[in-house]
């Protein structure tokens, strides 16, 4: 069971919330909204990485952009390092964001074309710190990320899908952040690479020591890197808990039907029931009442439809929101 | 769908509004009716009776309302200072002519554009497909006017089969039209071209043809349709450049249109005439510009809104 | 070459035909032969443009009264003084063409050069900030886009007075919203990028973004669209000037020429042909140039 460092977290998200309007007519009235994060609060310890799971359009890809401010949260609170980031302008916000950084999922999109990789990686540091030795800690990077730091005069279109993720990486590490946002790093690159790419950033975080957030669509990603892992789900988080107890022991039946879901070619290993979801994933902008994920659930009780599970604790470190594990239900 | 015929009517409003005030304001500090009219001998105070007389001695906010007023109400535009007949008139005769001329030109060039068009996508590179390349090359780079004056000197000069100015009979149209007519003659064909090209290599399409739907029925229903949508909005949206180049013919070949009237106005300085021109040959801009927007929205529904 | 862009790979799926492989080389040769002849062409018209007194035979200004209106030297009637004949005041043809095409670029090129500055500046405020910044720079665009051009042309030119800089700056201010336009689509388009967010988690500020990461990805589909724009200012300059509203005389300006030899078509059919020629042999270079830039760089923004 990991232990969130008792010093304050890196991060601290409490009850975020994010909605985007909808503005359709004449006038681009607003018609509705997208509840792409609707209330979730978690922390993340120095050094610690946390694994966000959840299928497409949960709000976990909202969830590190917002973090990273690069949307205005439309509730809740976050702080990185204990100060409170959340109504921070954008010339206040320059300092703390050379102390988070994301790694985008796209290798193609996110590398300027224009750019060689020296100005890619180390565009950021040599402006905010005016270091004319700038293209050194470049090569450095690119060193620690397992490219040839010769290749700096190159551009981006001259690498592979997982060369530029290397490249990615190493732009995030360029400013020393104490927080990375990874979002989906390794979804848009082969299986084989995946691995490779996943243990760079495992080593990495071992010797930068930053906290991780990283986010994936796929459970068997996290598991190897994350120390504790949230499952969300249409915009909640449904379940947390460490790495070990999410996958020996997971409570929310969505995390179950995830974890089942997962394919285990060991010799000998029980062979799970796959636990195969009802219906489709309800939209995000029209969400059901109660618990979200009652339309799915192949639990469902009563009270599921209509009162919304509270995110509790149920035993130290391990938090659920399900009316099956709370002390409420009957 | 109502809606979006809504919004587009306020935009267009909103343009013509906007070019009115431009017009206004260009010709209002280029303008020196004082010059114009009154004799050589006039001194200062006749000049200024004169000003007060004309209503020129207001503000600038009140003597554009006046003259929009003026115009949208009463259609007048004034009179002009080198006829002296209200310049409406002028306008009027000179209307008809312009239509006509770019009317024809449009036609002749969407009866030349798509066949070659939808040729040149069917056989690539066969022979058509090279000349419809040449011509859109070499109709994109000649300029009007030359073309005119060559097609004048060679049809008219040397072998003399058709009349160069005046416009008395059908005969009188045709090296005009036709010299309009090369001038949106490259784009139209390209955009038939393309627009085909992209169609025929759709999955849909070739789902059809494998299907064993025979070629020409494939070709006609399925693919004409689409690549039809831009060519429709590109003509409404080329009325404006096909007006312009209506100035241009229409001065090389002396047809009396709107654009001849124009280009003689400004070069005596005949600034109620010069307005006039611009507002109406704006206004049918404009109109063109509607009439495809709305088209194009109520052929393609996914174009309502953006 | 490799011309052979994913466009053109597509167009050819629908074929049920084969077309021969003669056919389809024949026709990748004549496309790199067009742009290779552009470039010439561009290149004489450059050329001409700067090294002017050294290529021209005479001084352009230089009437010779008792040589008038003597045809080109591949005429019957022609000498060997006067390459392409005198025009009615007896200056030679040929160096007025060369001359003229000096002033041709120079309108061109300074016209594009107001129209873009103007045009791009507002096409990235407008893409980058959207908002109200968007609404109004979107709408004015669309007016400006409304009016006939040549009349805008033609007043401005008629507001300021008819000089070289007037021309300049009225075909400049005449023709801003194209480059708005485009600047805008693609500014918008470039925005939504990831590598445009990955700036800004930055913290690089919006200038920068702009200018460095914005800019250099607009460099390419403007400078295509800026060549055909040459191309077309040179001809709308030549159209003023044919009207008496741009160049004055005596200078020689293509256009200009084409209307003092527009009274003498009937026989000196030559004053206005030349000059014509002239002018369509460079919008014609300019388009090619044009059209092989955006060849190359339309598989190469698409690798990236």
């Amino acid at each position: 069971m990991a232990e969130v460092d008792k010093v304050e977290p890196e991060l601290e998200v409490r009850n975020l919330k994010m909605h985007f309007p909808i503005r359709a007519g004449l006038l681009k009235k607003t018609v509705g909204h997208v509840f792409a994060v609707d209330g979730v609060s978690f922390s993340i310890g120095r050094g610690e990485t946390l694994g966000l799971v959840g299928e497409s359009g949960c709000g976990k890809s909202t969830i590190g952009r917002t973090i990273l401010r690069l949307y205005k949260p439309t509730a809740g609170s976050i702080h990185v390092g204990g100060k409170d980031i959340t109504h921070l302008s954008a010339n206040e916000l320059t300092a703390v964001r050379q102390k988070m950084q994301m790694i985008f999922q796209d290798p193609y999109g996110s590398l300027n074309p224009r750019f060689r990789v020296s100005e890619l990686i180390g565009e950021a540091y040599r402006v905010h710190s005016g270091d004319e030795n700038w293209e050194d800690h470049v090569a450095n990077l690119l060193d620690k990320v397992g490219l040839q730091p010769d290749h700096m005069r190159r551009y981006a279109h001259e690498f592979s899908g997982g060369q530029r993720q290397r490249i990615g990486i190493a732009r995030a590490l360029a400013m020393s952040p104490r927080l990375i946002v990874a979002d989906e790093p390794v979804s848009a690159l082969d299986v084989s690479i995946q691995a490779q790419v996943i243990n760079l950033l495992d080593s990495l975080k071992d010797e930068f020591g930053f906290s991780c957030l990283f986010i994936a669509h796929d459970l068997s990603v996290v598991e190897h890197i994350a120390d504790r892992v949230a499952v969300m789900y249409l915009g909640k988080m449904v379940e947390l808990a460490s790495d070990r107890e999410l996958y020996q022991d997971p409570k929310h039946p969505y995390t179950q039907a995830l974890i089942s879901a997962v394919p285990k070619p060991e010799a000998g290993a029980k062979r799970r029931d796959r636990l195969i979801l009802r219906g489709d994933v309800p939209s995000p902008i029209n969400p059901p009442s109660g618990c979200r994920f009652h339309t799915r659930c192949p639990h469902v009780l009563d009270e599921c439809r209509t009162i919304e599970p509270n995110f509790n604790e149920i035993s130290p470190g391990h938090w659920v929101a399900c009316h099956l594990h709370s002390e409420t239900s009957a | 769908m109502r809606n979006y015929i809504i919004y587009k009517l306020l935009h267009a409003l909103g343009v013509a509004f906007v070019i009115s005030i431009v017009s206004f304001i260009l010709l209002f500090y280029t303008a020196d009716p004082a010059s114009m009219l009154l004799p050589e001998t006039a001194d200062a105070a006749d000049i200024a009776a004169f000003e007060k007389d004309l209503g020129l001695d207001q503000p600038l906010v009140v003597q554009y309302g006046n003259w929009l007023a003026r115009i949208v109400f009463e259609g007048d535009f004034g009179n002009s200072w080198v006829a002296k007949i209200p310049a409406s008139d002028l306008i009027g005769v000179a209307l008809w002519p312009t239509l006509q001329l770019a009317l024809i030109a449009q036609i002749i060039a969407t009866a030349v554009a798509i066949p070659l068009g939808v040729l040149s996508a069917v056989k690539r590179y066969s022979i058509i497909d090279n000349i419809t390349t040449f011509i859109v090359l070499v109709g994109q780079a000649m300029p009007l006017f030359w073309l005119g004056i060559m097609l004048m000197i060679v049809f008219g000069v040397f072998l003399k089969w058709l009349p160069t100015s005046g416009s008395d009979t059908w005969v009188h149209l045709i090296l005009p039209s036709i010299t309009l007519a090369s001038f949106t003659l490259p784009l139209n064909m390209r955009l038939v071209r393309s627009g085909m090209l992209e169609v025929l290599s759709k999955d849909y399409v070739r789902t059809a043809r494998a299907k064993g739907v025979t070629r020409s029925a494939v070709l006609m229903k399925h693919a004409f349709r689409n690549a039809a949508i831009p060519l429709v909005t590109v003509t409404g949206m080329q009325f404006g450049a096909l007006l312009g180049g209506a100035v241009v013919t229409e001065t090389v070949f002396s047809w009396p249109g709107l654009g001849r009237l124009a280009v003689e106005s400004i070069q005596v300085g005949d600034f109620p005439v010069v307005q006039g021109v611009v507002l109406t040959l704006s206004g049918f801009t404009i109109l063109a510009n509607l009439a495809a927007d709305i088209g194009a929205a109520w052929i393609d529904p996914r174009i309502r809104f953006n | 070459m490799n011309n052979m862009s994913s466009e053109s790979k597509l167009e050819e799926t629908h074929l049920d035909y084969k077309p021969s492989m003669t056919s389809i080389v024949l026709k990748r040769m004549w496309q790199l032969r067009m742009g290779v002849f552009g470039f010439v062409l561009v290149l004489v018209l450059g050329l001409s443009a700067i090294f002017a007194s050294q290529v021209a035979t005479h001084d352009p200004l230089e009437q010779d009264i008792l040589a008038r209106l003597t045809p080109p030297s591949f005429l019957e009637g022609g000498g060997s003084t006067y390459f392409l004949g005198t025009d009615q005041l007896g200056r030679d043809l040929y160096s007025r063409i060369i001359y003229g095409a000096r002033i041709s670029l120079t309108i061109g090129l300074s016209a594009v050069l107001v129209s873009m500055v103007i045009g791009v500046l507002l096409g990235l405020a407008a893409g980058y900030f959207g908002g109200k910044i968007d609404a109004v720079v979107d709408f004015l665009v669309n007016a400006m886009l409304a009016f006939p051009f040549i009349l805008l042309a033609m007043t401005l030119v008629i507001a300021l007075g008819a000089s070289m800089e007037n021309i300049i700056i009225a075909l400049g201010l005449s023709n801003w919203p194209i480059f708005a336009r485009v600047t805008r689509i693609e500014t918008m388009k470039l925005r939504e990028q990831e590598f445009v967010l990955a700036a800004v988690s930055q913290g690089l500020s919006h200038v920068r973004i702009i200018l460095k990461h914005i800019l250099s990805n607009l460099a390419a589909p403007l400078l295509v669209i800026a060549t055909v724009e040459i191309a077309r200012a040179i001809i709308r300059e030549t159209f003023l000037s044919f009207l008496g509203l741009g160049i004055q005389a005596p200078t020689p300006s293509w256009g200009l020429m084409l209307a003092e030899g527009r009274d003498y078509m009937l026989t000196i059919w030559w004053l206005s042909t030349l000059p014509g020629f002239a002018i369509f042999l460079a919008a014609l270079g300019i388009n090619l140039v044009g059209d092989a830039l955006r060849d190359l760089f339309d598989p190469h923004m698409r690798k990236g």
